[in-house]
């Protein structure tokens, strides 16, 4: 029962290690930046419209197609963070194993907290007013139209988040590369596909933008936008990001330069029946628990600890401390 | 409970069944995908890597800037806001006692002078501000399957187009607020020569819409020989002086095709914005197409902004390949590429001042 109810089951006390160090690390890692990213893209995209209230009357007009809006979710942006979310490491197998106080950064939520959020939603503030005020300023006077606008930001949109995520990434194997390429070629190719002739000429009501596509993206002028759009919306987080890299302590990045072997399962490690152990359940969210392991106490009375803020995860840890007591009582 | 019969000597993932065998084998497959040990491009970033970055692009974005900047100043353009809402301008007159049922039309004469000659094609533009072609009732109030030929939708209107749909009964064509107002000023060019004879400039009215507009989006029904047959059963919109199918003598350039019409059906982004209207050509390689000297432009005053306190202007301009004069593009990439490097110097310094002494202390392995 336990098993059925448990997040992670373990068949042997050796895979915790393996699991929390390594697994859990990573695990934390990527569900932050997933998070963030998710909020910093969508708000991005969907703020410009705030801005663009002010100049059409606040009569809600939406600066983009209906089919950008569809697909931007769907094709545009979603398969890269995907891959963001399965393969990212920061620091090899081996490495985590042979470091476990990078583990700490998941305890002292380093990465996801609400100071990083609040920090992602004003970025995505800042995206959004250059995404909108800049193409405002080119625009502003101009013979262009409503539409070519629209493609101009919709085309600075997707620029800009792919970098952003391109500046995120820092472990690329080949999916990576493939959903960043395949991500872009879509977006120019569905553009092209919702605004051409053929699809008008069948439903003139879904496919109101014939022919936008074709002609912007021959204009020169809506390329140097986009383009300018781009970089100056991924300025600030290239610097910070640069910033990190001067400034950041060389300890983590000594091992990365340690081998990538894979990682046998350590066979020595955890004895059964050593009563003295210092217990190592560590799970990143919730702050009960993290109380329990910076005492370094050893869990030894048979009443569960209540954890308030719990998670689904108590239930592995009741049952992990149902087995240890047994296996006490047993050895 | 199930816990007592749980033997930790098992292997991985092989459960024990009561009465020999085993089940199938639980572990996860051992290939690299699975197993998170696909190969892996890990970029190991230094500040050499990274800083160089702001100053090439820094670089870049600077000529860039700077080129485009000098290609908009080398276009020319002229400007005249003919609203007429001075006293002392030739068009206070019309813009006061306008009314849209008025039948004599208004004509006001602005002369102005143009100190440099325009040597390539001149485009001309009319200029409104303050009119929101971008608010989204506005937008929507247009039938784009009544424009694009279809019989059904020219008798049935769209509900759309509400409430210039239809006008006590009879179905509007083309309906829709888009293209109820349409502007109709007529705009007129006039060259003084040094003896005092008034030239009228030839203004050509094709070639101003987008192609894609011209042959797929706007199409008139039926057949294009008898437009006012086609039309037959519909009524003019009901600010318009006359019906669609007598916009332009020119057979081609009438009904839903009409270009000035296209034109205006393109909804502008923004509130002040311009749109082509005629195109003045070059006569040939000798002669600048409008020479230095006076000019007077004759406006036939039908479109009333005063009442949302907009304002209308004629613009004369040169293009280049990046359209019309633009000095925003060119001064906004000056300014990012300028902060770029500037953040790469401030970088720079910091990595001097702080970053050497992180690299001093090595962990041995």
């Amino acid at each position: 029962q336990a098993v059925l109810n448990a997040d992670y089951t373990l068949t042997q006390f050796r895979f915790l290690q393996r699991l929390l160090l390594v697994h859990g690390r990573w695990s934390y890692r990527r569900i932050a930046f997933f998070l963030r990213y998710f909020l910093y893209k969508t708000c991005s995209f969907a703020l410009v419209h705030i801005w663009f209230g002010f100049f059409n009357g606040f009569s809600a007009q939406s600066l983009y197609e209906n089919w950008f809006i569809v697909l931007y979710t769907v094709f545009y942006t979603a398969t890269p963070v995907e891959c963001l979310a399965i393969f990212e490491q920061d620091v090899s197998a081996q490495g985590s194993l042979s470091c476990p106080e990078l583990y700490k950064v998941g305890q002292r939520q380093e990465l996801f907290n609400p100071w990083l959020l609040t920090a992602t939603l004003l970025y995505a503030i800042y995206t959004s007013l250059v995404l909108f005020f800049m193409p405002l300023g080119v625009f502003h006077n101009s013979a262009l139209d409503y539409q070519t606008m629209a493609v101009t930001i919709n085309m600075a949109t997707v620029f800009s988040v792919t970098i952003e995520l391109v500046l995120l990434t820092r472990h690329w194997t080949k999916w990576n590369v493939v959903a960043v390429c395949v991500s872009l070629s879509m977006f120019f190719l569905c553009t092209l596909i919702t605004q051409s002739r053929k699809l008008f000429e069948m439903s003139p009501v879904d496919y109101y933008f014939p022919g936008v596509a074709q002609n912007a993206f021959c204009s020169p002028v809506v390329w140097l936008t986009a383009l300018l759009t781009t970089w100056t919306t991924v300025l600030p987080s290239f610097t910070v990001h640069a910033l990190n890299i001067i400034l950041t302590n060389p300890d983590k990045r000594k091992v990365h330069n340690t081998n990538d072997r894979p990682v046998e399962l350590q066979r020595s490690g955890f004895r059964r029946g050593a009563s003295q152990r210092r217990s190592s359940y560590a799970v990143s969210q919730g702050r009960g628990i993290g109380r329990l392991i910076t005492s370094e106490g050893s869990l030894r009375s048979t009443v569960p600890p209540v954890d308030r803020g719990g998670t689904t995860s108590d239930t592995a840890t009741l049952g992990m401390l149902n087995l240890r007591q047994r296996l006490e009582s047993d050895g | 409970m199930m816990a007592s019969s749980y033997n930790a000597k098992e292997e991985d993932g092989h459960v024990a069944v009561a009465g020999g065998g085993t089940i199938k084998n639980k572990k996860p497959d051992n290939t690299a995908f699975k197993q998170q040990r696909l190969p892996a491009w890990q970029p190991i970033l230094t500040a050499g890597t990274v800083l160089p970055a702001f100053f090439v692009i820094g670089l870049i974005f600077i000529p860039i800037g700077i080129g485009l900047y000098v290609t908009s100043n080398n276009i020319k353009e002229f400007e005249i806001d003919y609203t007429g809402t001075d006293i002392s301008s030739p068009c206070f007159n019309c813009s006061q006692s306008f009314s849209w049922n008025s039948t004599r039309p208004c004509i006001c004469v602005l002369p102005f002078t143009l100190e440099q000659p325009f040597e390539s094609k001149v485009y001309m533009y009319y200029g409104l501000s303050n009119f929101y072609q971008n608010h989204r009732r506005y937008v929507k109030s247009r039938d784009d399957s009544q424009l694009n030929g279809d019989i059904n939708s020219l008798k049935n209107p769209t509900k759309e187009c509400e409430p210039y749909a239809r006008n006590e009964k009879v179905p509007i064509a083309p309906c829709g607020a888009i293209a109820n107002s349409m502007f109709n000023d007529t705009l007129d060019l006039y060259y003084i020569d040094p003896n005092g004879t008034r030239i009228q400039i030839p203004l050509t009215k094709t070639g101003i819409a987008w192609q894609s507009d011209m042959n797929v989006k706007f199409r008139n029904p039926g057949s294009n020989t008898n437009l006012t047959a086609a039309f037959q059963g519909t009524s003019k919109p009901i600010n318009w002086h006359k019906p669609v199918y007598e916009l332009d003598t020119n057979p081609q350039n009438n009904g839903f095709i009409n270009e000035d019409f296209i034109v205006w059906m393109r909804t502008a982004a923004l509130p002040t914005f311009r749109k082509l209207y005629r195109i003045i050509d070059k006569k040939n390689h000798m002669t600048p197409t409008l020479p230095r000297g006076n000019y007077t432009l004759e406006v036939t005053y039908n479109y009333p902004v005063r009442s949302f306190e907009g304002k209308k202007r004629v613009i004369l301009s040169t293009i280049s390949w990046m359209g019309g004069k633009n000095p925003f593009l060119g001064i906004a990439y000056i300014t990012v590429g300028s902060v770029c490097f500037f953040l790469g110097v401030v970088l720079l310094i910091i990595h001097h001042k702080y970053g050497s002494r992180n690299n001093s202390a090595d962990i041995p392995n």
